[in-house]
This record gives structure tokens, sequence and C-alpha cells, in this order.
């Protein structure tokens, strides 16, 4: 717009004869002024068919995943039940496709019914390809699944990968790389959505939908963070109870953990302050746990750690303490007021930041979700005790009586049946130093 | 240890824009695009002989999966032989490589039996932010092969691979199909000053 009202001014200052002089500079810084416009409208130009590039990219590797999908759920999951292969499948083999295949169908499912057709609407609009990831981002969370099933899958075909049942697949198929290949593509998918939300808004600077390809951007890191995250909970020996009831692993990593008791004995609190120890972390919404990292005495494939599980906090009876004294890197995390504290070193301050603001953000929520338990039941006390009134208030006399058995009322509130409860955001305290 | 098997898979690591897809590409197709490099394939594939018999050298991207490491771990425990390509215009590139191979180093145990290459890419730009002999004190300190390469120029491509396939002492494997390692020794020559194998 800038460089169309000059043109126009220009051409105005041109027509006046008066001014031929000016209007002779001014041609000059026109010319070079048109030259800038024709450099930015071949940039425009260059970036929209990067960006075409990039978008066709996304839809042909999206519909070649399809069909790769398709290809081993029909070549090699399919024949496992045909009846004359049964003679080659090797009895280590025998009912174990889920372990084999994990969710891949249902991944299949997802791209092919909706994730391919909502991007293919895209096409003529592809600037706002991004929003097409923002609708799917949950449906987006089986990969979850699928990764965390995948250790499990290679072991098991680590045990048969060389049985004539998938070479006489291979050989039906065609195919030139075997099936290991094709079962590490989910996770190959999924990591590359990402490289492409990159390239698109590399091109897409200040278009329309930018600010939607940032955000699927953001929102597909964190997908791939979650799914990071769960890796390593399938790693966890140990744990009597069941990890599904915790809620969503919302961080995990490795810490410097010192302890402190008050009932416990002098002797015992200062040899804990010297020597920490080193423990693997897990956040969940409803508890922390604390694990100690076991590498695994196997060869090759089979070194992979194991996490023994040590300790574990209920989210709803913490509080945190964001800054201990002295380190930026540590942060506190307690219970029974103080009675238990933790003294928590993550190995950067940046790693302590975003584990303390998950910290609060799980705490902020049971506070708010207490509250509103607290609202609810509030308003339905009064509510009764507004009948209560308008049977009761019928002599101003006894208006005090009235109030004071309101106030019994209040004090009787049971206290919160559902999670969370109270005593964990009455706790919750942060200091700052 | 990765089944003994007709592939030979190389996985190729390093942060976005260091140039693995385009060292690949060179190498499997020769071919090197300025403007924009589509990353089509996830493995890509290439006939070798290997102990006077054919077998396939697998290629591995791994781009979309730097930054998670137990993401990563699935296809490091498919690797025979590992490629860490840094960009000599970024000290950042070459600092994320070191937890890539604390890691192919925790997976694999003994490194020294495993192909390592450090790899600084772009040796033709001008913008130089890594010195060779700082890429040559990381491999030592590492203990695997060193080199630079220019996907644009065709420089080092196809004898990064052909030293990587050396590096495996169990098997005797090349690029030619008819299984001699022709001119290993002029290579060797021609190398000089440019590689060096620890």
């Amino acid at each position: 717009h800038h460089y169309e009202s000059f043109l126009t001014g220009a051409c105005k200052v041109k027509d006046n004869w008066l001014l031929t002089s000016i209007s002779v500079r001014l041609e000059r810084v026109e010319t070079s002024r048109l030259t800038l416009l024709s450099l930015q409208l071949h940039l425009n130009i260059v970036c929209s068919v990067l960006y075409r590039h990039v978008m066709n990219e996304l839809l042909e590797t999206e519909r070649a995943y399809v069909d790769e999908l398709l290809c081993v759920l029909e070549g090699y999951a399919a024949e496992m039940d045909n009846p004359t292969m049964a003679h080659l499948i090797p009895s280590t083999l025998l009912s174990k496709k889920d372990i084999l295949f994990g969710n891949m169908s249902e991944i299949y499912q997802f791209h092919k019914r909706t994730f391919l057709k909502d991007l293919e609407a895209y096409t003529d609009c592809p600037e706002l390809v991004g929003r097409c990831f923002l609708e799917r981002m949950k449906d987006l969370q089986i990969y979850e699944a699928y990764c965390q099933n995948k250790p499990r899958s290679e072991s098991l075909w680590r045990q048969c990968s060389d049985c004539a049942f998938f070479q006489e697949c291979q050989k039906k198929l065609e195919h030139k790389l075997g099936l290991d290949s094709y079962l590490l593509k989910p996770v190959q998918r999924i990591t590359k959505y990402q490289l492409l939300l990159k390239e698109l808004l590399k091109y897409s600077k200040g278009c329309d939908g930018c600010d939607d390809l940032q955000e699927a951007l953001s929102s597909i890191l964190g997908i791939l963070k979650a799914v990071n995250d769960s890796m390593h909970l399938i790693a966890i020996t140990g744990y009597e109870g069941n990890l599904s009831e915790l809620g969503r692993l919302l961080m995990q990593g490795s810490f410097s953990v010192w302890t402190e008791h008050k009932k416990g004995h002098a002797k015992v609190k200062d040899l804990a302050r010297f020597k920490p120890m080193q423990r693997h972390l897990f956040l969940h919404e409803k508890a922390l746990l604390f694990c100690k990292r076991r590498e695994e005495n196997g060869e090759g494939y089979e070194k992979a750690p194991s996490y023994s599980f040590k300790h574990s906090l209920s989210m709803s009876a913490v509080g945190i303490t964001e800054n201990a004294k002295g380190d930026n890197k540590k942060f506190e995390i307690w219970c029974n007021s103080r009675e238990e504290v933790f003294i928590v070193q993550a190995p950067t301050a940046e790693i302590k930041t975003a584990w303390v603001n998950e910290i609060r953000k799980v705490l902020t929520q049971q506070l708010q979700a207490c509250r509103g338990t607290i609202k609810h039941r509030l308003s339905f006390l009064l509510l009764s005790f507004l009948l209560h009134i308008s049977v009761t208030a019928y002599n101003h006399m006894f208006q005090k009586q009235v109030s004071r058995r309101a106030q019994t009322l209040f004090l009787r509130v049971p206290p919160a049946t559902t999670p969370p409860s109270p005593s964990g955001w009455c706790q919750f305290h942060t200091t700052h130093t | 240890m990765p089944e003994q098997s007709n592939d030979y898979r190389v996985v190729v690591f390093g942060a976005g824009g260091v140039g693995k897809s385009s060292l690949v590409l060179r190498f499997v197709k020769g071919t090197f695009r300025d403007t924009y490099i589509p990353t089509v394939e996830d493995t890509y594939r290439q006939v070798i002989s290997c102990d006077k018999s054919v077998c396939t050298l697998q290629i591995t991207d791994t781009t979309g999966s730097h930054q998670f490491p137990a993401m990563q771990r699935l296809s490091i425990s498919k690797g025979h032989a590992f490629i860490l390509v840094y960009s000599i215009t970024s000290k950042q590139s070459l600092e994320e490589l070191k937890p890539i191979y604390q890691q192919v180093l925790a997976i694999k145990g003994n490194v020294e039996a495993i192909p390592i290459m450090l790899v600084g890419n772009k040796s033709d730009e001008t913008q130089r932010e890594v010195e060779t002999k700082d890429g040559e004190a990381q491999a030592n300190q590492w203990k695997c092969a060193f080199m630079e390469t220019s996907a644009k120029t065709n420089h080092n491509v196809t004898e990064l691979f052909q030293e990587l396939l050396n590096l495996d002492k169990k098997r005797n494997m090349s690029l030619n199909i008819d299984g001699k390692r022709s001119g290993k020794q002029s290579r060797a020559e021609r190398l000089k000053g440019k590689c060096s194998v620890m």
C-alpha cells in the first residue's frame, strides 16, 4: 500500500510541469523503489511457490503414508489370520498380533478417514492448513499408545524376523524393505509434521494463517513431548498401583534429590544433606513418582534403562517452594506442613523453571476445582438457607438466632469427596526470594 | 546386537538444517537442490556388496525425532552404523550432537566396535564457525572417524559412505557391486588431511 500511494503520488507530481526538476529527482527514487517493489513481489512469489511445494509434500507423503499402513495391515497383519499361511507362523508369534502392530489399525483409520480428507480440504487454501492440525490435536494422541508399545513390538520382531512367514509376506508385497522399516513409519510420521509446519511457517511470514501455523507447531511439539515422556513410563517397575489412574503424565526427568524429615534422627538428616540421591521423577496430574534409574545389564537392544519405584507423593497433599536458597536449579516439594521435605535439583535452571511452572499449574487447577465444588456447595447451602429464612424469619426478633444457625450450617460443610482434597490447596504457597 | 541380515542400516543424526537430507540425496540420487529439499523418503536404499555378495544399504533419516530421545532410541537400536552430521557454519549444531552420541553410547555400549562418523557438512561455505581441527578433536574424544563434506559441491560424499563401510571390521563391504574395493588406495591418498580415521 505504501508503494502504491507513493507511486500515484509520484505520478501526480510528474503531471505538473512546474515541478519537473523535483519529478526528475523523484523518478530516481521511484526507480529504486520500483526495484525494491519488484524484488518484494518476486520474494512473495518465491515464498508462495515454496509454500506450495511444502504443502504438496505434506499431502503426497500423507497419501503415501496411508497406503503404506494399509499395505502392512493387509500384507502382514491380516495374513497372520490367513489359514493357508498358518504353518509358516512360528510359535513365538502366535496370537501376538497386537504386540507386533500395536494400534496401527487405529492410526490407519484416523489418517484414512479423517486426517487425509481434512488436509485435502485445505488444498485450495493451503495458508490455513494450521487449523487442520489444531482441530485434530486430540486425535493425534493415539501415537502415544503406538510408541509406548514399540519396544515390545521390536523385541518380538527380533525373535522372529527371520521366519518364513515374514519373508513370504514381503515377497508377496514386493517390498524392498522389511516389515521393521514399516513399523517405524508411524514414529517417523508423527515426528515429521513439526518439520513440515516449520517449513510452512518459514514461507508464510505475515500471512493469514501464520498464527494458526505457529499454534499448530507448538501443539504438535507438545504432543511429541508427551509421547516421548510416556515412553519412559513403560520402564517403571515395582509400582503397586495402576499408573493410568494417576492422570496424564506431564513431565519426566532426572534430578538430584535430598530429603529432610523433621521427625527423623539428626544424624540421618545430616547425612542426607550432603549426599543427594539420583532420582527420575514422573509428574502426573495426581501424583509425583520418585524412581531410581537402573541400567540393565543386557547387550545392545536390551540395554534399556528401567526405573524402579521408590516413593510417591499425592499432588493433593503437597506444597511447593519455588526457590530454594542459593541455587537457581533447586526447588522444594513438601507435605504434612513441611514435615517431609524433598529438595530437588534440576540439571539446568531452565528445566527447573519448566517443572515449577508445571507443578504450579497442577496445584492451581486443583485450587480452582476445589473452589468450584465449594461454590457449588455454597450456592446449594445458600438456597436451603434462604428457604430456611423464609420459614423461620417471620419474627425480626429471631434474626440473630437465624444468622447464628447459618454460621453453624457453614461450619458443617462436609469435606470434598471428589479429588482434589482441600489439604492440597491449603498448603499451596509459593515463596519468592 | 542387531541381527545379521541382508540389510546394513545406517542411521543419520543431526540438528535441523545441517544438510542430512542433502547428503543422503546427493549420495543416493546424485543431485543437490539449493532451494527446497523435500524429505520424501523415511528410508533410502542402495545396493552394495558385502562379503562377496549383494546386500542393501539402508539409510534412515531421523530428522524429526531430534530433541525427543525416547523416540530417537527406536532408530538407534535399529542401526548398524551411525553418521552424526553438523554444519561447519554452526557451533550449536555440533553441540547438539553430544546428547545423541551419549545415547548411541548408552544403547550400543562399546562404541569402538560400532562404525560412527562425525561429519562437518557445508565445507563449501565461507562463514565457518567450527574449524576442522575442532571437529577432529571432538572425533578424537569420541573415538570415532571424522570427515568434512559438502553435499552442494559433492565433496567427500561417496567417500563418507565408503569410509563408513570400511570402518565395519566384521564385514567386507563396498559401494561397488563387483565387490572390489577399487581405488581404495588412491582415495586414501586423496583423503589425506581431510579425513582421519581413528
